[in-house]
């Protein structure tokens, strides 16, 4: 992870990526307002999976469909209302959802166009440990159900990137919690190249990991016990770099990495702290 | 009764440097450069042809004998009278961008370029978009 970081801030040191930018500066960073924005990504990738005993997930399209009027938004299954939009700022109302779910569930939003081959559990039995803990098996798991979260992002635009600030909280009851995110991107146009570098940090609320994470009765009587849940930060960076070969066709190559918070990595639902993804394909815009 | 083609929209004084870095060089006394104005043509809505009266000034390091070319047939190649001449202007009616050329009149080697974009109100509105296409988050 701390590898990852060392290139990426390594990378900014370049002299050639220290250019002013001006807002909406290249066709990649905008969108034509009042029309529907289509695009599939086909290729191969991988998404990790941290959960116990659940298969990682192929990714073989990534769509992208966006909308956006003069205020109203919509980008990819977030829904959005711009307040204030300045040079060098914006302040908008949005939906978001989880993407914690994601890890359970085939036909979360999430996971659309992505498939595994399997979901259900193995109740595969761990090799045995010394530990005297008793280990972590787990009847069917119960619902993670889907929910909405609303809130509030703010983008702050400066010539070393773009940094996005938000918060959004259950809309629905599902869990009551809260989640926050600190991002910096740092969109970097050589020759016909787009590389988009980001480092993130998503906070999730103590409901919210709890709601997920937490081992419940009817799962697992004794670690339903065990495990008691706490709000933490995920750190997570992420490169996509396009390289464009036509107005409607890009290569594609994608990078992602996250390394899970301690307090949710502690739940025995997990045996992995951190999720990976790649993909790599060809990318077709309408 | 107006001609419809007649009231087209013409943004002045947009600078080359804005839209061409190398530009930014054309100040110095060994480049040669030719600056044209206006470099936009902005057609109403309805309009279809843009027509403008374009001027297009040359700088060079030694005053010499110049023509300037173009990737439009409607017009021809125009040559300099006199070294010292550093400017020519003409009537254009177009419906596509005009790309001008400089070229010595000698030795025939091209010294500079600009470019006349014609651009519609028509064209669809743009915005900022928050969220890239294809991230994985």
């Amino acid at each position: 992870m701390y590898r990852i970081l060392v290139i990426l801030l390594t990378s900014l040191c370049l002299p050639s990526i220290g250019m002013a930018k001006d807002s909406c500066a290249t066709k990649d960073e905008c969108i034509e307002m009042r029309n529907w924005d289509l695009g599939v990504a086909v290729g191969w990738g991988q998404k990790t999976n941290p959960l116990r005993d659940f298969d990682d997930i192929p990714v073989f399209f990534i769509p992208s469909v966006a909308y956006y009027g003069e205020h109203w938004f919509f980008d990819n299954g977030n829904v959005g209302y711009n307040l204030i939009e300045q040079n060098d700022f914006s302040l908008n109302l949005v939906t978001s959802y989880s993407l914690d779910r994601a890890y359970f569930y085939r036909w979360d939003p999430s996971n659309i166009f992505l498939t595994r081959s399997t979901q259900e559990q193995a109740n595969f039995k761990t090799a045995n440990s010394l530990s005297s803990e008793p280990d972590p098996v787990f009847n069917s798991l119960e619902s993670r159900n889907f929910t909405m979260l609303g809130g509030a992002e703010a983008f702050v635009y400066t010539q070393l990137g773009t940094i996005r600030l938000a918060y959004t909280h259950d809309m629905f009851n599902v869990h009551n919690g809260s989640e926050a995110q600190i991002k910096w991107t740092y969109v970097w146009h050589p020759n016909r190249w787009v590389i988009d570098l980001s480092l993130v940090f998503d906070w999730k609320s103590e409901n919210v990991v709890d709601y997920y994470y937490s081992v419940r009765p009817s799962e697992n009587a004794y670690w339903s016990e065990q495990y008691q849940a706490d709000s933490g930060w995920n750190q997570g960076a992420e490169v996509t770099a396009r390289y464009i070969l036509t107005d409607n066709w890009d290569l594609l190559l994608a990078v992602r990495y996250t390394q899970i918070a301690d307090e949710i990595a502690a739940s025995p639902l997990l045996d992995e702290d951190y999720s990976s993804t790649y993909f790599v394909g060809a990318a077709y815009r309408f | 009764m107006a001609h419809p083609r007649i009231s087209s929209l013409c943004v002045l004084g947009l600078s080359l440097s804005l839209m061409d870095p190398n530009s930014a060089q054309a100040a110095s006394s060994d480049v040669s450069s030719l600056k044209l104005t206006p470099e936009i043509c902005i057609t109403g809505a309805d309009e279809k042809a843009c027509e403008i009266r374009v001027e297009l000034r040359w700088e060079l390091p030694h005053n010499e004998l110049i023509c300037i070319l173009s990737d439009n047939a409607d017009y021809p190649k125009l040559c300099s009278d006199t070294p010292e001449q550093q400017s020519i202007s003409l009537n254009v009616s177009t419906l596509t961008d005009i790309h001008f050329v400089l070229v010595s009149k000698e030795s025939n080697q091209t010294l500079a370029g600009a470019k006349l974009k014609i651009t519609s109100t028509s064209q669809p509105q743009v915005r900022r978009r928050y969220r890239n296409p294809w991230s994985l988050f």
